[in-house]
């Protein structure tokens, strides 16, 4: 059973989308027929089938961005909470290409703090690189989260939607793949806003337009 | 003592028929810091189930290289019967967490979340017969909702045989007084049997006959479920 709204169709685990092989993320075959494996919208794309889940925990991938937070160090590796259900490792030497002592990094790295960073490599641990240009350590600013599914959305078509919002409210927004959000700026409220919004309408569509709505009437108020 | 009539003109004691089931209803999202949680109710049997993680497990060597593993938790709050029931584990809880997690060990894909754990809690607000098929119903349910890949929502429900004849759905006094009481436990997707439990003594024509009414209550119950879950997102309305 399945129901189709607006262009979006809402499909439950089990629910047969093919009877024939087809690939994708998110559904399984099963005696040569193609079945979703989540609670959430279908896609298609040419020949592919796949079902995005309206929650998902974050499973990391090589080479993506996220954003974590220091637990503790713990020699020779900091212990970074992801948001997955496993924790990131960042070594010492992954941190800075210049020589920098143990003491002084621990000054820095504190627990609590949050950081921008890269997923360098994954063995029987997920190894993080502090070392790309882009890494930085987040001071200031706010945290919001997302489900990891819907980060694609927040970023939009060739990073439309995250320009638009920068764009209005003057905020700085930083977003990693694992669902967690920096905001910074004297607008952080409204954005949080922005955020929330686009975590529950997801899967809805010309989702950009109701946004710059929203962002339009919001700073037409003056509340924010 | 007087022996109490279950079945009367046709009709059992809570004016149903023998293939009818009690009113279902069901709520989403109760619990906001849960991945996902969900109350299930027949009649006057209501469980509440909220499903954690997947999450890092403690101590270390419990966990499998290869796949998840399940945590699920049964009891029965003390109010939920007529007389209060002790809150903590019982023998008849930690029996029916066993049966529940081998239920929904065969729907979820496992071996998509290597070195995990998934941890089901799950409350009997109200007891009324039939507690097992009520918990396994919300708690599949709730895993749906938390985004956990799964093969098929599972439906459950009871049959059994009062006064020589065979019912779906037994209730209340039926459990007690009556002669057989059958929970099953069903997957649509593949007609296989997850949960078969029984106590009395069946002919094997009548168990045959029972096992297809089961078939046809899981059904019901499995529509009712899917019903539920697309409703809740489709009703959503933006502003």
């Amino acid at each position: 059973m399945e129901e189709e709204k607006e262009g979006y169709i809402v499909v439950t685990p089990g629910t047969l989308l093919a009877t024939s092989e087809k690939s994708g993320d998110g559904t399984y075959i099963l005696n040569r027929k193609t079945y979703s494996k989540y609670f959430g919208v279908l896609k298609k794309v040419g020949y592919k089938i796949s079902v995005i889940p309206f929650k998902q925990s974050y499973k990391p991938k090589k080479g993506e961005i996220i954003i974590g937070k220091i637990v503790e160090f713990n020699y020779p590796f900091f212990i970074v909470n992801i948001e997955s259900p496993y924790p990131g490792y960042l070594f010492l030497g992954d941190i800075s290409t210049y020589p920098i002592k143990q003491e002084q990094l621990m000054k820095i790295y504190k627990p609590g703090t949050w950081i921008y960073s890269k997923v360098l490599e994954i063995t029987d641990k997920i190894k993080l690189s502090m070392k790309f240009r882009e890494s930085r350590i987040l001071r200031n600013g706010r945290i919001a989260y997302i489900t990891p599914s819907k980060v694609p959305r927040v970023i939009g078509r060739g990073g439309s939607m995250i320009e638009m919002i920068q764009r209005k409210t003057k905020c700085t927004v930083l977003i990693g793949q694992n669902g967690v959000i920096w905001i910074n700026g004297n607008k952080t409220e409204l954005v949080l806003k922005i955020i929330q919004k686009i975590d529950k309408e997801a899967h809805i569509s010309g989702l950009t337009d109701r946004i710059s709505k929203l962002i339009d009437e919001e700073l037409k108020n003056g509340r924010n | 003592m007087e022996e109490i009539k279950l079945i009367r003109d046709g009709r059992r004691l809570d004016n149903r028929k023998f293939d009818e089931l009690r009113k279902l209803s069901a709520e989403l999202n109760l619990n906001k810091e849960a991945a996902g949680s969900a109350m299930f109710s027949m009649g006057n049997t209501i469980a509440v189930s909220t499903v954690y993680g997947p999450m890092e497990i403690f101590p270390k060597f419990l966990e499998e290289k290869d796949k998840a593993i399940l945590e699920v938790n049964y009891n029965m709050l003390p109010f939920s019967t007529d007389e209060r029931t002790r809150p903590k584990f019982s023998r008849r809880s930690i029996e029916i967490s066993s049966v529940i997690k081998r239920v929904l060990e065969n729907v979820i894909f496992l071996e998509d979340l290597p070195r995990t754990k998934i941890l089901i809690n799950i409350d009997i607000l109200s007891a009324d017969a039939s507690t097992r098929c009520a918990a396994i119903n919300a708690s599949s349910m709730a895993l749906a909702l938390a985004g956990i890949p799964m093969k098929d929502l599972v439906a459950s429900c009871s049959v059994g045989k009062i006064e020589n004849t065979l019912v779906l759905d037994i209730a209340g006094k039926e459990d007690t007084e009556g002669e057989v009481d059958l929970p099953v436990a069903y997957l649509p997707l593949t007609d296989e049997i997850l949960l078969l439990q029984m106590d009395g003594i069946l002919k094997k024509e009548e168990f045959e006959k029972l096992l297809e009414l089961a078939k046809k209550g899981c059904m019901q119950i499995y529509e009712f479920q899917k019903k539920t879950l697309l409703d809740f997102k489709s009703n959503l309305k933006y502003e």
